[in-house]
């Protein structure tokens, strides 16, 4: 198919599902992707036509996450396997940080703390010091956790069950707001907003939540959802999962790709959509917006979440999407 | 003419259509009063609600009063009065009569009290929708029963409902129990008499008791007590089954029992067609309730969906069909099929549906919370969900860590332990080899033979500890040999397969991946141990010989055992012969001599066969030699051996000491004897050559045996209660609780903790194959599921190919074995040579009784019961004719999620399906429409010899019906069957028979007191024996009355309805049932009349047991004799009993 000419597909894609893509918070050229086929890649966007990768990092098992640490010299990762590694990209080897109990299927680093947090379905989370794993503590949650999301001193634990815990990270010893989701089907993903305000939650249900930090009654009284996702076949509206979230970093907005292939750009605040782009062949499996919000990553791959009952992934639908953002392209209404 | 005093009907008359009457009467100045008003009716309202917050007021204060009930007699009275038309919004007269009922239920004082029944009864003419049923629950509650009022009413209601018999039966019920005033019911009786000879009644009325005669015993207390359902009273009335409905999707969920050893406690019981633990039907609900489709409960949303008013789709449709089939209401998702959820939200009038399937989400049903995320699908379908990867790296730390001397190490897994035998015995030796060479290992066959002693022995060794150094590949952990993790055999890992702990290092590679630790079965350890040393290993190179000689050589003696002869001299000389160079080495960790061969002797079940023992005999030859002289001389350790109460063999029913150790009641002198318990003794420290060559002396382990035998067996029943309901959840989670010798003991028996989640993937084949049904495309085939069960000695696997049938709760699924495919599709190209025999002896115990074919029962909730009853069975009637009439039971997978029950599989249909092929068939000579005589005979003569054995050993079925026996006509060539009918079985009759089959409902009499008596607490129909029905206990009445309805399916083509022969009503005299259906002239009325006679009035037969309690077996025995004569006397006349078995063989066959 043709490709719009701000847009390119990744050469050497991963070969099985995409579980997450995360683009260098320090490089808008490095883009990290974690798959099933127990690799993470990494990815240099800016190199020749369609950008070139790196290194791939084998693991014993299929990677569920990934993620930058502090500066492009650590990179983790969390899988199958129990463990969170941290990777070298320059040695291309890797060492095991932290190991649960289950599968990890959710890290993210919170620069703030220095820290990386770890969610497994083994109902924990840990936190742990990259440069002392050996402090690495460990928090157990009520049910197993989906999806973390990290910024300045918060953590959100997306979990089973619908449960949403906040954590301040400053003090683990216990949860800082125990919430439930406002979805009412199984929890997807959490992002949160980089104004530190609040998170935006995905349910496999075709609907996002907006909610905020503050758990004062006007500032709950704020929160939203709105249905997305949903397209109509043959006099039916069929109901995707909403699988990715990305916040803009700079204009706040954030990009949603759910099963129907379809990626959207949402202003939280006005609660408009911006846009909608061209539905992609295959589930949307990840979304990662680069350091100076020029590039969208949009990673696809087919599977349960695009209603597949039996998870089958051709791999050639799994592909990596760099969308080159237009100027105002980010921008929510009125900005 | 109008007066001031008496009221004008003039003012009434406009209304009167409105009025609702009162039986006794209206006050006409109130009428007008409260019609009047009407035409001020907001000023009335207010009045009216004023009045009523004043009775309300009243009835707050009421519980002080001594007579409460006054109070809700005038409010109701006012109420009808106030409000001539009866119910309304205002009157909430409905609401008002159900609180005064409900209010007073269990108050002793009023039950009998006239103005709370009529309050009952201006309830139930007024409003209720069941009214037979209210009276019957009036009566089960002992309301009312000593007021005239309430039989009159009853048989009026009766009568009016055209059913006198019943009405009769209630005015005799009353008299009988002298309710008042008596004249009045008398006359009232004698009107009804008179009515009945003007009109007598229908001949097709029903004639089921109306009343269930209730017990002063039963009405009380006990139901709450003894059954350990969990909240009877607090369930909601909901679960009345009173009117047959269907859950309805929106209820509050009932919650299923999860079985799982470690939480036995079951939760809510499920609201299943049969089990409804309604305990005694504490209440028949409000209307509201009774009425709940209408209305939809507030709960918690969490994965529902609100269905829009108006949007119709077929699968709404569908969904309900598929409901009343299948006894597993997936209420967390309603629209299963298509994911249909249509909103109510105004704005999109569209149909909606779920991309995603819901029903892989949220397929725990337990716990409709619980969601799985599209990577735990995507890792369960894979076969990486539950891995133990900690265990993994440790191991392969482990194995890093070791010097590897030989390349070959795949399978490694046991070398820790071989490798430190060998180590102990030839401690001097550095040199392996010695041992090693000895060849090549024989692989399984000899393993499987499990004897306690051998197991002692290795477990024994293994667990010293023992320097690793020059071993190579051993595992890191010896200690643990002696737990019962199975280790998967090099399986790749399948669904739900929880890597355990491995004791040894789990080399990548075949075995390497390490333990199911959940697969529990039957398998000592020792079978653990061995059987990872399966087929892969056996070529490879001696060490692993070397390390599996011990084992082998006990157990090559020990299996050869029981071939006796010639193969067992040459093997037991040998290890005397041979090595004498070899050092005995006391070694420092005491190693137990395994008791002389002779003394062990497996019990072999039926179905395990010989042949098996055979190869084994043949292959170990060579193997066996040094490593056992060595072991056999050193001191035994005895305490060790002491401890563990295992089951002696793998291949053997673990309680095999059942029968042999309790006096049972129920010991028929018929049943072959099993051999004896294959226990060690102690083996003396001078075990020692002299001991080898000794014969068996089975009498001198006895009393060890018994010893053992103590403590893994039953000693006392179970269940101590006297009166229970043998179905209930709870009972049953206690008695796998308490159960000895344990079900993970059991041959076959296989527990996994971690779910396996393939129901719903199963269930959708299954339809899908069905819908296509003649198009089977090979696309279709190849998507066939195949279900994977990880086990340590090899796990199984199976291709489910199609539903056979649908029961109460499970499906069952016809499937093809793979294993035993494998091996007949490779048969030719196997030359049974040692090398290649191993390979396939590896997998005898395989296939030793299996088949091709199979059937998979996938139950849900998971529950081993049927499979412990169907074990029981065979276990207790041991090698005999009747046992060859139960279904075989080959294995359990236990998961928490769901249980799969692997089943003989036989293709010939049921008893049902001959009935509807006689029915089909016009003319059969003199039979038109119906069985012919003769086949009904041969076949009840079937049924009672099997049901006798059962019942002779405390077993009964439960569930006896046409459709739960199969037919089994065994292929016989016509000069081996006679056309003369043998009751012995000989000239080939003994292939022809039936196979009972679905046990869940079986009982085993041995877990409960003798004296014990059960309750069905479950709504019953004329299926179901006269104790049940009229709620009075019952124990093996329940299999006789099952027998008179298979038996009377057969005879007459329909269902059986009996009827309660009354005799001398006033005398008193016992009731005897009978069927209604009258017999052809032509048939042997007198046998057949006997027959039912004892099947269903086996109470009054007790007399002439010589235990003079149940079951009534020389009864039957003699109602079967005399059919047996019959039988053999007139086989050959007409078309001829073999003939028409020969006939129905040739539909049956093309039936398939």
């Amino acid at each position: 198919m043709s490709q719009p000419a701000n847009q390119f597909e990744l050469s050497s894609p991963p070969e099985d599902v995409i579980s997450s893509l995360t683009f260098s918070p320090n490089d808008p050229s490095r883009l990290l992707v974690s798959s099933w086929d127990k690799n993470v890649h990494l990815y240099d966007t800016n190199a020749g036509l369609n950008g070139s990768k790196l290194t791939a990092f084998p693991h014993a098992a299929s990677v569920l996450d990934c993620c930058f640490g502090e500066t492009d010299g650590n990179v983790f990762s969390a899988g199958l396997d129990w463990q969170v590694q941290q990777l070298d990209p320059e040695t291309g080897k890797g060492g095991t940080l932290a190991t649960h109990e289950s599968a990890v299927k959710s890290i993210c680093y919170n620069t703030e703390t220095r820290s990386l947090l770890s969610g497994s379905w083994d109902q924990s989370i840990k936190q742990i010091d990259p440069r002392s794993p050996e402090s690495t503590s460990s928090h157990a949650q009520p049910h197993k956790i989906f999806s973390l999301s990290t910024i300045s001193h918060i953590l959100v634990v997306a979990m089973s069950s619908r449960s949403v815990y906040l954590y301040d990270l400053r003090n683990m010893s216990s949860p800082w707001q125990r919430r439930e989701s406002s979805l009412k089907f199984m929890t997807r993903t959490v992002r949160c907003m980089p104004n530190a305000q609040g998170y935006a939650s995905s349910s496999i249900e075709g609907r996002v939540a907006v909610e905020f930090f503050d758990p004062s009654d006007e500032s709950q009284k704020r929160k939203y959802a709105f249905k997305c996702h949903r397209s109509a076949e043959g006099g039916v509206d069929v109901i995707y999962p909403v699988n990715a979230l990305a916040f803009h970093p700079i204009y706040g907005t954030f990009a949603s790709g759910g099963g129907d292939g379809v990626v959207s750009l949402w202003d939280g605040m006005a609660k408009r959509r911006l846009k909608q782009y061209q539905r992609y062949p295959a589930s949307i499996a990840g979304l990662s917006f680069s350091n100076n919000g020029k590039y969208l990553g949009i990673g696809t791959s087919s599977g349960f979440e695009d209603g597949k009952d039996d998870g089958a992934c051709p791999p050639e639908s799994v592909k990596i999407i760099v969308r080159e953002l237009q100027e105002s392209e980010g921008k929510g209404k009125g900005q | 003419m109008a007066d001031d005093d008496t009221t004008s009907f003039n003012q009434i008359e406009l209304h009167k259509e409105n009025i609702q009457p009162i039986a006794s009467g209206r006050s006409a100045r109130a009428l007008v009063a409260s019609l009047s008003s009407r035409s001020n009716p907001v000023f009335a309202r207010a009045e009216h609600a004023a009045k009523q917050a004043e009775f309300e007021e009243e009835l707050r204060g009421s519980l002080d009063l001594d007579d409460p009930l006054e109070v809700w007699v005038r409010y109701v009275n006012w109420t009808q009065e106030t409000f001539p038309s009866g119910h309304s919004a205002d009157s909430s007269l409905l609401q008002l009569l159900e609180r005064a009922t409900q209010t007073f239920i269990h108050e002793q004082h009023y039950k009998n009290d006239p103005r709370y029944l009529r309050l009952w009864i201006q309830y139930i003419q007024k409003f209720s929708d069941a009214p037979r049923e209210a009276f019957a629950f009036l009566a089960r509650h002992d309301i009312g029963q000593r007021l005239a009022l309430f039989y009159e009413e009853y048989a009026t209601l009766l009568e009016k409902m055209g059913r006198k018999r019943q009405a009769g039966e209630i005015y005799q019920t009353g008299m009988e129990n002298n309710a008042r005033p008596t004249d009045r019911l008398l006359r009232k009786f004698e009107e009804y008499m008179q009515r009945l000879e003007l009109d007598p009644p229908a001949g097709d009325e029903p004639c089921s008791p109306a009343l269930p005669a209730v017990r002063p015993a039963l009405a009380a207390k006990p139901f709450s007590g003894g059954f350990g359902s969990e909240g009877p009273g607090g369930f909601p009335a909901t679960q009345q089954q009173s009117q047959g409905s269907q859950p309805s999707p929106r209820q509050a969920k009932q919650k299923m029992a999860i079985f799982s050893d470690a939480d036995a406690a079951p939760t809510n019981k499920a609201p299943n067609t049969i089990e409804k633990p309604t305990s005694g039907w504490e209440s028949i609900g409000t209307l509201e309730q009774r009425k709940k489709e209408n209305a939809i409960e507030a709960r918690p949303w969490a994965g529902e969906v609100l269905k829009q008013e108006g949007v119709k789709t077929k699968s709404a449709e569908k969904m309900m069909i598929f409901r009343d089939e299948s006894s597993l209401p997936k209420q967390n998702v309603p629209p299963v099929q298509q994911n249909v959820l249509p909103t109510s939200l105004p704005s999109n009038k569209r149909p909606e549906r779920v991309a995603v399937n819901l029903e892989l989400i949220y397929a725990d049903e337990d716990n409709p919370t619980e969601e799985l995320s599209f990577d735990e699908l995507r890792a369960i379908k894979r076969g990486q969900y539950g891995i133990d990867w900690n265990r993994i790296r440790v191991e392969q730390a482990e194995a890093a860590r070791e010097p590897r001397k030989k390349a070959t190490h795949s399978g490694v897994m046991e070398e820790s332990r071989a490798p430190i035998k060998v180590k102990t015995v030839l401690s001097p030796s550095p040199n392996r080899g010695k041992i090693r060479r000895r060849g090549k290992t024989p692989a399984s066959p000899t393993m499987t033979f499990h004897t306690r002693a051998a197991t002692d022995e290795i477990y024994d060794i293994f667990n010293q500890p023992i320097k690793k150094t020059s071993m190579t590949g051993e595992g890191p952990d010896d200690d643990g040999s002696e737990s019962d993790e199975m280790e998967s055999d090099g399986e790749d890992y399948t669904i739900g397969t929880q890597v355990g702990q491995v004791e040894e290092s789990a080399q990548e590679g075949d075995d390497g991946e390490g333990d199911d630790e959940d697969a529990k079965s039957v398998k000592s350890e020792w079978s653990d141990f061995t059987l990872r040393r399966d087929v892969p290993r056996h070529e490879q190179e001696g060490e692993v010989a070397g390390r599996l000689e011990v084992g082998f050589g006990k157990l090559a003696i020990h299996c050869d055992e029981p071939e006796a002869g010639g193969a067992l001299a040459i093997h037991r000389d040998s290890p005397w012969g041979e090595e004498p160079g070899l050092p005995f080495h006391p070694a420092p960790h005491r190693i137990p001599i395994p008791s002389p061969p002779d003394i062990f002797d497996p019990p072999r079940p039926p179905y395990h066969a010989t042949k098996e023992t055979q190869f084994q005999g043949q292959s170990r030859l060579p193997y066996m030699t040094p490593i056992v002289e060595k072991t056999e001389s050193l001191p035994p350790t005895t305490a060790r051996r002491k401890d563990v109460a295992k089951t002696p063999s793998r291949s053997s029913m673990p309680d095999i000491m059942d029968d042999n150790l309790m006096s049972s009641p129920f010991d028929d002198p018929n049943t072959p004897i099993l051999p004896p318990p294959p226990v060690k003794s102690q083996p003396a420290p001078s075990a020692l050559p002299a001991r080898a060559p000794k014969e068996r002396k089975p009498f001198g382990t006895k009393p060890i045996a018994a010893a053992r035998a103590k403590e893994t067996t039953q000693k006392s029943p179970i269940i101590k209660d006297l009166q229970c309901n043998p179905m209930d959840e709870s009972l049953r989670a206690n008695i796998f609780d308490k159960l000895l010798p344990p079900l993970k003991t059991y041959e076959g028996f296989y527990q996994h903790t971690t779910k396996f989640g393939r129901g719903a993937d199963i269930k959708r084949f299954a339809k899908a194959m069905s819908k296509r049904d003649g198009e089977k495309t090979a696309a279709n085939i190849s998507q066939a599921p195949i279900i994977e069960f990880v086990t340590g000695d090899g796990g199984s696997s199976y291709t489910i190919k199609r539903e056979l049938g649908k029961g109460a709760f499970a499906p069952v699924y016809l499937v093809e074995n793979n294993i035993v495919a494998d091996v007949e599709d490779e048969a030719e190209e196997v030359h049974p040579d040692d090398e290649n025999a191993g390979d396939l002896l590896s997998l005898s115990k395989k296939i030793i009784g299996r088949a091709r074919f199979e059937a998979v029962k996938m139950e849900h909730p998971p529950s081993p019961w049927e499979f412990y009853i169907m074990r029981q069975v065979h276990r207790r009637l041991g090698v005999s004719r009747p046992v060859e009439s139960i279904l075989k039971a080959h294995e359990m997978h236990l998961f928490p999620d769901e249980g799969y029950l692997l089943l003989e599989y036989r293709d010939q249909g049921t008893i049902l399906d001959i009935i509807n092929i006689a029915r089909a068939e016009v003319g059969t000579g003199t039979n038109t429409c119906v069985m012919d005589e003769q086949f009904v005979m041969f076949l009840s003569i079937e049924l009672l010899r099997t049901i006798e054995a059962m019942h002779s050993k405390g077993l009964l079925h439960g569930d006896l019906k046409a459709d739960n026996c199969l037919v089994r006509f065994e292929n016989t060539p016509d000069n081996t069957w006679s056309a003369r009918y043998r009751r012995d079985g000989s000239s080939g009759w003994l292939k022809k028979g039936i196979t009972l089959i679905d046990f869940g409902r079986g009982i085993d009499m041995k877990l409960f007191q003798p004296t014990v008596q059960f309750i069905a607490d479950w709504k019953t129909d004329n299926q179901d024996c006269a104790e049940m029905r009229e709620l009075r206990p019952w124990t093996y009445q329940v299999d006789y009355f099952g027998l008179a309805a298979i038996i009377h399916s057969m005879l007459f083509g329909k269902y059986i309805e009996t009827t309660a022969d009354r005799g001398n009503i006033l005398g008193g005299g016992t009731k005897k049932y009978k069927i209604t259906s009258s017999f052809k002239r032509y048939w042997q009325t007198e046998i057949w009349s006997s027959v039912f006679d004892v099947l269903l009035n086996p109470l009054q037969y007790i007399k002439d047991e010589e235990s003079t309690c149940m079951p009534v077996s020389k009864s039957v025995r003699k109602c079967r004799e005399e059919m047996e004569t019959w039988l053999e006397a007139n086989c050959e006349k007409g078309v001829g009993l073999k003939n028409l078995i020969r006939r129905m063989e040739g539909v049956l066959g093309k039936k398939r």
